[in-house]
């Protein structure tokens, strides 16, 4: 009778152990126990300005220094932590409203840095500019995912034309250089970029990435015939 | 009083005995032995200075402690390790000696006590009992009752019975708390160890030869006794505790053979030559009658045997009889000289010492009596409550469950190495498969189970517009799919082994449509949950009150709710983040099959699909929260201006209009309202322009002309749009002095439908009922049969609810937000902007539906009541469209209407309005419905409107033909055909298309059949029907 209660009572142990399961949790690493050094599972956000200097809060959290477009230089935050961020872009004025506010949830990846380069105006509308990400692939047979805020615009990829009739366009791209894209359409500013990073390394590093592109196209304000 | 060096030691490396009445040669011995051995002793017995010098045969060096009887019940708390106990219950001087039933019970606690001792630490335990105990026992089973007749009824026990009752309860302890027991009884000791406190017939004639007496023999001197020396009986005790097979065994610990008195009495003779003759005695003894007894089976059962002889035995008695006497001769001073001498002294000495003799006896028996029942009131007291201090408690705690754990494994000390290896093993492979596999699917389960419990629960919190409360509960939904999907990727190397690994990658899939499903949930009701926090903190600054500024009024400037609505803005990218996210997932769910599963998880699965799928509609239901900061004046100050309409005095409009509320809102609070009957507004008439004259005239029989034009005869105009644009921003800012934003309507009907939401409401005196409402407004009218009297009574009526809405607006949030919904799905409650700014804000967020006039073709009826005298109607009107469409083989298409109504009042005016495009000679009014002498065509810049007059007639019937479509050319067309409702009534359609031959007609997506199509609906709102034809 003793045993048979003792059974139960481990049997018990072991299923709200199980239940429990706090070695799931532990994220062990060895790596640190014996000293040897492994990346930092951090992310990067690098911001730059079309138009004025740009101030960036992420999760309500203001960032030193700007993004200026007079001075071309960005704004670069090095250790951001992975996952979905709220970020926010402001063009700094000394009247408050005069310009549109960037707000959007970006998604951090570990290793890799977004980039986001905006040109900001008053109105959403009358605003241009890119946010590259990179998003883990599962089973896409595309590596670059172009989505636009408008629909039937032309784009130009390395100088090879395509029309589009949605707002989005993937396709395969090699990671064994950069890529100029230009993105155009009647009514609207056209806007020219290039993705992927300088160094072949840092590509490389895309392998298993898709490389999302989010554009906004600034509304011209008068119609250029 | 006890050294320190015997003071109990706190040892746990040692093996630890206890010897229970262990002060004496036997125990000593035990005691040495078990030392030497490298054990730990603790001698338990009465701490006596006699006793303790018996300590000084130890060296300081000897891990040996003394303790008294007392100490037995502390011992459970003091001690740290206990592997052996030896109770030692075979002594006592006389058996037949009677003791109470108190005695009884208080050495039968001690004896409980040392075996729970025992059984806590698991230590095995022996017990001694005496042979000649057990050989007068057997020899009567009525041995109790005679004593028990030879005094008073309280005295029934004896030692001899206390002896069964010990040998009973150790067998108790060995069957039922599993404890490892034996019993040696053993043979009266003799030889170095020998006690002369017994009165036994050995000791007396040991201690008559050394005095030189002669031998006494009781009665026939054939009485047999069994006898064990000292040693042999140590080592013998030795043996029995640490054999493996003793356990729960009686044995007799004595010589093979049995030595009657007279054989001990030849063999003294033999051995002491002082010894005097042997003589005979008879003795009336209350003993029973000794019969054959076979004792226990012995102990050389198990290999021990007696090494010291009986002649020896004897004699070295008979030498330590002679130190006894010499001892207690010096002691009293008497001096030993010669022999006679020392016969006579012995004797004088002998009478002495017997005196002193039975005082040493009763000191030695009696205080190890006294002691135990002291230990019995401890073992008492113990039971009752024993406070122990909080460290003391830890100690104990961590003590017990240290004993516990190494009883637990003690097993593994019993295993052979190769037993030991398959124990490591087996218990790895344990291991593994517990940590890879059981405590994962464990975890698994426990996380599904909160989904599957919370998820159903989330749509109810969804419904309820509780965004704050559902805000959490999809945190923890999303927690636990997201751990979920953390653990799945630890079975790939599993399912690979059983070549599941696809359908492991499918449910992969689906739980990562699961997560971002919550996620995309999360996100919306973090972005809307500042709203719950707005109306939480929502006061009502509002006052009721009836003069001539209105209604209403502020009462306070009401608090700044800006930051809780810039909040709902700030985090618009959640809510936008979370639509795409929770559509995606239900898109994903909708396009991809469940893999193969065991049905239970299978039913999981797909309750959790319908759970997810059940979320219809979520950015129609939700996306009118996230501009509800620019709606309530975060920006800038928002003005509305709602007409309130009688719709019991139907018009296109939807009612009469009776009264007005403009209210100003500025960062969340209302900072001016007013609320007033419209009968108060006067209209400048310059103002009106004669296109106004023509809107308000399109749907009259008899035209007004400016002078007679009052507010509420706007409403003739159904479009609000084109209201809006009659009355211009001019003439509601020159009227009213401010910039109204939007114009809005809102039909009593669903002021009945806010009632039911809110209590406690009161016009003019009356109680409102929502179910007898048009009835309390009329007793509220109080016979006043003014139609202007009722207008201040619904004006009133809606300031009373509008009041009490915002009172009720925190406590029954869900309740008002689905009247609202309610009112604006059934065409209750329109709104439309007047300001650009504002046209754009509707428009962009789809607040203002006007669709079916943007149809191709469409029909639009209205009603109006002018009648001064239909002021107490308690129904609203119900209506009919029975509406017959033919479509030509040339695409044309001719309708006929016939509209039917009740009768209300003296007269009423039926009006339908078309688009320009219907051809006007194709208006045909059927004369068996309203005469031709009381119908017209009105025609105005973008429509067509046919008007009756009804002077008690019910129906009014017309045809027309609309060639907007008309083609003979092409193969198909594509068209939209809008049916507006009659606006302030019930509305049933009754609709039925032809078509001629040759032709296929599809109606929102459904081919007709040769014979056409018959519907009857209710009508809660206008109806757009798309329909393509096509040339077969």
């Amino acid at each position: 009778m003793k045993t048979f209660i003792r059974i139960v009572i481990l049997l018990l142990v072991l299923v709200l152990l199980g239940l429990w399961s706090p070695w799931l949790q532990w994220k062990i690493d060895f790596a640190k126990i014996f000293n040897v050094e492994k990346p930092d599972k951090i992310s990067g956000l690098e911001v730059y300005s079309l138009l004025g200097d740009l101030e960036v809060t992420i999760d309500d959290v203001a960032q030193e220094g700007v993004a200026s477009a007079t001075e071309d230089s960005g704004l670069i935050v090095d250790a951001i932590s992975p996952g979905e961020k709220s970020v926010t872009i402001k063009r700094k004025s000394e009247v408050s409203g005069a310009y549109w506010e960037y707000r959007d949830i970006v998604t951090f990846t570990e290793g890799l840095n977004t980039v986001i380069s905006l040109g900001i105006g008053p109105e959403e509308e009358f605003s241009e500019g890119t946010v590259i990400t990179a998003i883990e692939k599962t089973s896409e047979n595309y590596n670059l995912k172009l989505k636009a805020d408008v629909t039937d615009f032309n784009l130009e990829i390395d100088g090879v034309s395509h029309s589009v009739d949605s707002n989005e366009y993937t396709q395969v791209i090699g990671l064994d250089m950069q890529h100029t894209i230009r993105v155009t359409k009647k009514g609207y500013e056209s806007l020219e970029f290039t993705i992927l990073p300088e160094d072949q390394s840092d590509r490389d590093k895309l392998q298993n990435y898709i490389i999302n592109v989010d554009l906004k196209l600034m509304l011209q304000p008068v119609q250029i015939n | 009083m006890i050294p320190k060096q015997f003071q109990l030691k706190n040892t746990i490396k040692h093996p630890t005995s206890i010897i229970i009445g262990g002060l004496n040669k036997l125990g000593i011995e035990i005691a040495d032995s078990l030392i030497k051995q490298g054990g730990y002793v603790v001698l338990v017995d009465a701490v006596t200075e006699k006793n303790i010098s018996k300590l000084d045969n130890f060296k300081s060096t000897d891990l040996v402690s003394f303790l008294d009887y007392t100490s037995i019940p502390h011992l459970e708390d003091d001690i740290r390790r206990l592997d052996y106990v030896f109770y030692f219950n075979h002594e006592s001087e006389d058996f037949t000696e009677e003791i109470s039933t108190q005695e009884f019970l208080t050495i039968s606690n001690y004896l409980d006590a040392a075996l729970s001792l025992s059984s806590k630490f698991d230590a095995r335990f022996l017990l001694t009992t005496s042979i000649k105990a057990n050989q007068v026992l057997f020899a009567t089973d009525d041995t109790a009752y005679k004593l028990s007749m030879s005094k008073s009824y309280t005295q029934a026990y004896s030692n001899m019975e206390m002896q069964r009752y010990s040998e009973g309860l150790v067998m108790e302890y060995h069957e039922k708390a599993n404890l490892n027991t034996r019993i040696v009884r053993l043979g009266e000791i003799i030889g170095d160890g020998i006690n002369f406190n017994q009165k036994t017939a050995f000791n007396e004639l040991i201690s008559a030869a050394a005095e030189g007496d002669d031998l006494y023999l009781r009665n026939d001197g054939l009485e047999n006794e069994w006898f064990i020396h000292t040693l042999d009986a140590a080592y013998g005790l030795i043996k029995a505790q640490f054999s493996k097979d003793t356990n729960g065994e009686v044995y007799s610990l004595t010589y093979e053979n049995t030595y009657t008195h007279l054989s001990i009495a030849y063999k003294i003779q033999e051995l002491e030559d002082q010894a005097g003759e042997i003589k005979f005695r008879s003795e009336d003894t209350s003993a029973p009658p000794i019969k054959i007894h076979k004792p226990a089976p012995n102990l050389t059962r198990i290999g021990w045997m007696p090494r010291i002889s009986f002649d020896r035995a004897v004699t070295q008695s008979l030498a330590a009889a002679k130190i006894s006497v010499l001892e207690k001769a010096t002691a009293n001073g008497v001096e030993v000289s010669n022999h006679n001498k020392s016969v006579n002294n012995f004797q004088n000495f002998l009478s002495l010492a017997k005196g002193d003799k039975e005082l040493v006896e009763k000191e030695g028996d009696s205080l190890k009596k006294e002691r135990i029942k002291q230990a019995y009131k401890t073992i008492q007291l113990q039971r009752k409550q024993r406070k122990k201090s909080f460290p003391e408690k830890i100690i104990n705690a961590f003590w017990s469950l240290f004993i516990f754990m190494a009883r637990t494994f003690s097993f593994i000390g019993k295993m052979s190495p190769v037993e030991f290896g398959m124990f490591i093993i087996v218990s790895v492979v344990f291991l593994i498969v517990y940590v890879a596999v059981i405590s994962p699917t464990l975890y698994i389960s426990r996380h599904a189970i909160t989904v599957s419990t919370q998820l159903p629960g989330l749509n109810e919190t969804f419904e309820a517009k509780k965004y704050d409360v559902g805000y959490v509960q999809a945190q923890e939904i999303s927690n636990s799919f997201s751990q979920i999907e953390n653990i799945l990727p630890k079975y790939k190397g599993a399912a690979k082994l059983v070549s599941y690994d696809s359908e492991l990658d499918d449910i992969k899939s689906f739980i990562s449509f699961y997560s971002d499903f919550s996620e995309g949930l999360q996100n919306i009701f973090y972005a809307l949950a500042p709203f719950n926090q707005y109306l939480k903190d929502f006061e009502n600054n509002t006052v009721l009150r009836k003069s001539s500024d209105g209604y209403l009024s502020i009462e306070s400037p009401g608090k700044d709710y800006v930051n809780n609505l810039a909040e709902i803005e700030n985090r618009s990218v959640f809510y936008e983040k979370g639509i795409q996210k929770l559509e995606k997932a239900q898109s994903s769910i909708k396009d991809n099959t469940l893999p193969v599963l065991p049905n239970q998880i299978r039913n999981l699965f797909m309750s959790t699909n319908e759970d997810i799928l059940e979320y219809a509609n979520v950015k129609q239901k939700t996306k009118v929260i996230t501009v509800i900061p620019s709606m309530v004046g975060v920006d800038k100050p928002t003005t509305y201006l709602f007409l309130i309409l009688d719709n019991t005095r139907i018009s296109p409009l939807g009612g009469e209009i009776a009264g007005y509320a403009l209210i100003t809102l500025q960062n969340g609070g209302i900072v001016d309202i007013e609320v007033k009957s419209v009968d108060d507004i006067e209209i400048d008439k310059e103002i009106l322009s004669d296109e106004n004259l023509r809107e308000i005239n399109k749907r009259r029989f008899i035209n007004l002309q400016p002078d007679d034009v009052r507010v509420s005869s706007f409403g003739s105009i159904s479009n609000l749009l084109e209201l809006d644009q009659t009355l211009s921003e001019s003439l509601w800012e020159e009227y009213f002095g401010v910039r109204i934003d939007a114009l809005g309507t809102i039909q009593l009907e669903a002021l009945q439908q806010m009632s039911s939401s809110l209590q406690n409401l009161m016009v003019q005196g009356i109680q409102l009922n929502p179910e007898n409402f048009l009835s309390d407004i009329t007793r509220a009218q109080a016979g006043n049969e003014s139609v202007a009297y009722k207008h201040e009574v619904i004006t009133e009526v809606f300031a009373n609810i509008f009041h009490e809405t915002l009172n009720k607006i925190n406590s029954n949030t869900r309740e008002i937000m689905l009247s609202i919904e309610k009112m604006a799905s059934e065409d209750m409650l329109h709104l439309v902007a007047i300001n650009q700014g504002f046209t754009d804000f509707i428009n962009q967020n789809d607040l203002y539906d006007n669709s079916v006039y943007r149809a191709n073709t469409y029909m639009v009826p209205g009603i109006l009541i002018e009648d001064p005298k239909v002021v107490n109607s308690t129904s609203y009107i119900n209506t009919t469209l029975s509406l017959e469409t033919k479509v030509k083989g040339d695409f044309s298409v001719e309708n006929s209407l016939l509209v039917t109504f009740p009768s209300v009042g003296s007269s009423q005016e039926i009006s339908i309005c078309l688009p320009e495009t219907v051809r006007l000679s194709s208006i045909k009014i059927d004369e068996g419905t309203i005469p031709s002498e009381r119908s017209k065509v009105n025609i105005s810049e973008d429509e067509i409107c046919i008007v009756g007059r009804s002077l008690g007639e019910t129906t009014f019937g017309f045809s027309w033909e609309d060639e907007t479509f008309k083609n003979t050319e092409s193969d198909s067309i594509n068209f939209t055909m809008g049916i507006g409702n009659v606006n302030g009534a019930r509305t049933e359609l009754d609709h039925i298309i032809e078509f001629e031959r040759g032709l296929q007609v599809n109606v929102d997506g459904q081919t007709l059949e040769a014979n056409g199509l018959g519907s009857k609906v209710v009508l809660n709102n206008d109806v757009v029907k798309n329909i393509i034809i096509n040339r077969q």
